[in-house]
């Protein structure tokens, strides 16, 4: 029997024991996944019965809107149960998304210092280090003996997320260092924490954007990071499984900008037909009507198309290899800046680069477009013709190489993120450009 | 910060004190970038005079180009000393990198153990969990106390990466649990192992793949994931701060396939330039080349062309628009498999979905068409304006289909859905929306 079909059969049965059991066995996010899908009569069964530890962690992995549902079912003594056993950021986390009466309704049922701190995290725009620190940590004092602070890890570190670092606070709770656990399990009893900490402590503020803290900590290599206030007091630490969320969550967001999708908040299976297509219709639009200026060079040149109508037939290909040209500049200047490899000051580097670069590639493509237009098109051997539409690419690759790596330095002047010089921007300014090119070649040579 | 002239100097007077006070006072990670700088000699004196653990920590952040160029110029000891100090992973991340020569050095001058941990390693296919793994971890019985595990930990710790977990196996060394150090520590010391360990513990395969690794740690909010081999033995451990690494090289490497770019493994700046159009080249050849298909269909409906001249003007719009709106869709998709978990059994779905997307887009895509072209140069007349708009409409429908679809079937095929590249995607949404123009302008003008 496979486990979802496990679980809804003891739940029909009603057998208490068994579920105990089961939630013994099993992985707490799988059965999370499941939990998510069965009728909430079930669920809230599955929270009567189960022990309040279990039942917070159960919470904390079930989606925003079942926990939202959940809550208006739950007693004021359940609610109170469940967020004792939930971290404090992962309380934040549901409450986020929540209406601001439900909140407040909710964080009734906590004790007053818990209800503070939670309205403080709350108070963190999003996105920021505030916002996704945890706030359970071990706290030692310098003056600490190692077999003092392995007598406060042993009493504080049940509760904290994680005891990879401990952190030594004065009086003011300001960080003075930071020691890790490896270091007070190795060292001498009798040792003072001042003696075996660190003081050179890589730290982020609280309003530290989150994308900032995930490059600081790879740059670094550390699982956790302290969070400082304004005043330097020590609030919070940031650990790598959280930021591994936010890193895919800005590479998600980077690939749509990129690809001129605006932000949208959950997964794609989520999302209602309106969301999606509010995302996408915007830069369509703009994109859309900005290839006017294409429509305009090409009507305006109808004199010569009229002349060789074959011309029309290559506009397709230009427009394409162009915008591919771009792309492809773009997308490797841009990834380069997000991942710290390419940084402002590069720019002219970059430039002399994607310049030798695009006449490389400029030059296979004339041969190859030379050689086919030449023997194998509907104006074979008429080398005058073949020359045009050619040299009209060899001249564009190079343009749309150029711009498509400059772009993403002219945002960071404008202080934008790189990302969003979509591509499609970049090909449809290219687009105009290389047909305009293509018609005055055309009547040059032609 | 210090400089770079301050540490020669400081070198050249062979100032141990002040240097090893500076090394214990700054973050080794800034020190390592600036000792990197100097010249092969100062660094090796350097190396050679420092702890050996904390030469080994600023060795593991040398660049790899710097890293060979030292160990070129390494003792018999200096080898052993490295290798004794760096994790398993980053050795075999460097051995990895380094042109086989110098792996033969390094492997010559390596003591037995040494040896025979990395000829392990270097067997595990690229980017297998196997490869990616540490070897040093803390392992326990469940027949030990916690006082025992307390004294084992303080032992394999000396060496491990990670302490804050510890896996328990049994005789045949199978994975038979988990233990973390805050449970080991709040309990009596005469507790069993065997009593309190997590016994449902998630664990990956060396054969994984290192993107299948990253979305099992993700998806159980791990820091630690231990790596077993067929039969289910503890041989290694993977931690969060590589799969950081690899979110990296793997978004990268999706944003470049997207873009028609062979993936490139150095940075921008330093691949040379030959090897840059090597990889954009061959995509940008092949693309334009199937361009035939586009040149096909215009040249079937010169006729029509002739008849209205204005309908060319306005080849750019819809296929530009059909191709971007196809990508969208494709963007969505493919981020949506590799980190929401969207897969072929969704197919449908997504189907539906997209038809329904389409319909919004299109019916506000027509109406700006339509007033666009009758308001702003250049116009024309109202049926064929008409036309143009029902052909943006249908072939976003289309490309959105299509953009949708790709990545899913390209998933099914047991490819990377990243490899549904943006201008191939442009491509065949191209070769129809304008087959789509030019019927509609057939059926709809009369030519």
């Amino acid at each position: 029997m496979n486990i979802t079909a496990t679980l809804v059969s003891i739940l029909k049965q009603k057998q208490a024991d068994k579920l105990i059991a089961f939630f013994d066995e099993y992985n707490i996010v799988d059965i999370a996944t499941i939990v998510e899908t069965l009728d909430v009569e079930s669920v809230l069964y599955i929270f009567k019965t189960i022990d309040a530890a279990t039942a917070g962690k159960l919470f904390s992995y079930l989606s925003n809107e079942r926990q939202y549902e959940l809550i208006q079912k739950f007693s004021g003594e359940e609610i109170r149960n469940i967020l004792e056993h939930l971290y404090t950021d992962d309380i934040v986390y549901f409450l986020e998304e929540l209406p601001a009466n439900v909140v407040k309704d909710i964080l009734r049922h906590t004790d007053s210092q818990r209800r503070d701190l939670v309205n403080q995290l709350l108070s963190y725009p999003q996105d920021c280090a505030g916002s996704i620190m945890s706030t359970s940590f071990v706290e030692l004092n310098q003056y600490n003996t190692v077999e003092e602070a392995m007598a406060l890890i042993k009493h504080a570190g049940y509760q904290a997320e994680n005891i990879t670092y401990c952190f030594v606070l004065d009086y003011k709770d300001r960080l003075l260092g930071i020691v890790s656990i490896r270091e007070i399990l190795f060292a001498p009893e009798d040792v003072l924490i001042n003696d075996i900490m660190h003081t050179d402590v890589v730290y982020v503020n609280t309003r530290t954007d989150q994308e900032e803290v995930a490059k600081l900590m790879g740059k670094y290599d550390i699982q956790v990071v302290p969070v400082l206030d304004e005043s330097r007091r020590f609030v919070g630490v940031i650990t790598a499984d959280d930021v591994v969320d936010v890193m895919e969550k800005e590479a998600t967001e980077d690939m749509h900008k990129m690809n001129a999708v605006g932000p949208v908040e959950g997964s794609y299976l989520k999302l209602s037909p309106k969301d999606l297509a509010f995302s996408r219709v915007p830069w369509l639009l703009i994109l859309l009507v900005a290839y006017s200026i294409s429509s305009l060079v090409i009507s305006a040149n109808e004199g010569i198309t009229t002349l060789y109508p074959a011309l029309i037939l290559f506009m397709p290909m230009l427009m394409d290899t162009t915008g591919n040209a771009g792309s492809q500049a773009l997308a490797m200047v841009v990834r380069g800046i997000a991942v710290d490899e390419v940084t402002a000051k590069d720019w002219l580097k970059v430039l002399w680069k994607e310049l030798r670069v695009a006449l490389l590639c400029g030059i296979c493509l004339f041969v190859v477009n030379m050689i086919r237009i030449y023997y194998f098109s509907g104006n074979s051997h008429d080398f005058q013709f073949a020359l045009v539409v050619s040299l009209t690419v060899l001249i564009v690759v190079v343009i749309a190489k150029l711009v498509g790596g400059l772009l993403p330095f002219a945002a960071l002047i404008f202080k934008q993120d790189p990302a969003s010089m979509a591509s499609p921007i970049v090909t449809t300014f290219c687009d105009s450009l290389s047909l305009l090119l293509y018609f005055t070649l055309a009547k040059a040579l032609l | 910060m210090i400089t770079k002239e301050q540490l020669h100097k400081l070198i050249n007077k062979r100032d141990v004190t002040t240097l090893k006070q500076i090394f214990s006072q700054y973050n080794v990670i800034d020190l390592s970038e600036v000792v990197a700088q100097l010249e092969s000699d100062d660094i090796l004196w350097l190396l050679r005079m420092l702890e050996k653990n904390i030469s080994g920590i600023v060795f593991s952040y040398f660049s790899i180009e710097d890293q060979q160029r030292l160990i070129e110029s390494f003792t018999k000891g200096d080898i052993q000393t490295v290798l004794n100090e760096l994790y398993s992973d980053d050795i075999n991340e460097l051995l990895g990198e380094l042109p086989a020569n110098l792996v033969k050095k390094v492997l010559t001058n390596a003591t037995a153990d040494q040896r025979k941990e990395i000829n392990l390693l270097l067997s595990y296919p690229e980017s297998s969990a196997g490869s990616i793994m540490s070897t040093d971890f803390v392992e326990l019985k469940q027949s030990d106390t916690m006082k025992q595990a307390i004294a084992k930990i303080k032992r394999q710790g000396q060496v491990a990466e990670v302490i804050t977990d510890s896996y328990v196996i049994n005789d045949q060394r199978v994975l038979v649990g988990a233990i973390s150090l805050q449970h080991i520590l709040f309990e009596d010391d005469q507790t069993l192992v065997g009593d309190i360990m997590e016994e449902t513990v998630v664990s990956v395969s060396t054969h994984d793949d290192q993107e299948e690794v990253l979305r099992v740690m993700r998806k159980y909010d791990l820091m630690v994931v231990p790596v077993v081999n067929d039969d289910h033995c503890l041989i290694g451990i993977i931690t969060i701060d590589d799969i950081m690494d690899i979110i990296r090289e793997e978004v990268t490497e999706d944003i470049q396939k997207r873009a028609a770019i062979s993936p490139t493994t150095e940075s921008y700046l330093q691949t040379s330039v030959f090897q840059m159009t090597l990889s954009r080249v061959p995509w940008l050849m092949l693309l334009m080349v199937a361009s035939i298909f586009t040149e096909f269909i215009i040249g079937r409906f010169e006729h029509s062309l002739d008849k209205i001249a204005v309908l060319a003007a306005f080849i750019p719009m819809v296929m530009g628009t059909a191709g971007n709106a196809g990508n969208q869709a494709a963007v969505m998709i493919i981020r949506g498999i590799s980190v929401d978990d969207l897969t072929v059994k969704d197919s449908f779905k997504v189907l539906v979905k997209e038809c329904k997307v389409s319909i919004i887009m299109g019916l506000i895509l027509f109406a700006v068409t339509f007033a666009r072209i009758m308001i702003l140069p250049p116009n024309a007349s109202l049926s064929v304006a008409l036309c143009i708009g029902l052909s943006i409409m249908l072939s976003l429908f289309n490309a959105n289909i299509i953009g949708g679809i790709l990545p899913i079937v390209s998933l099914a095929l047991k490819q990377d859905p990243a490899a549904m590249a943006a201008p191939l995607i442009t491509n065949i949404v191209d070769i129809v929306s304008l087959l789509i123009y030019f019927m509609l302008a057939i059926i709809l003008l009369g030519i």
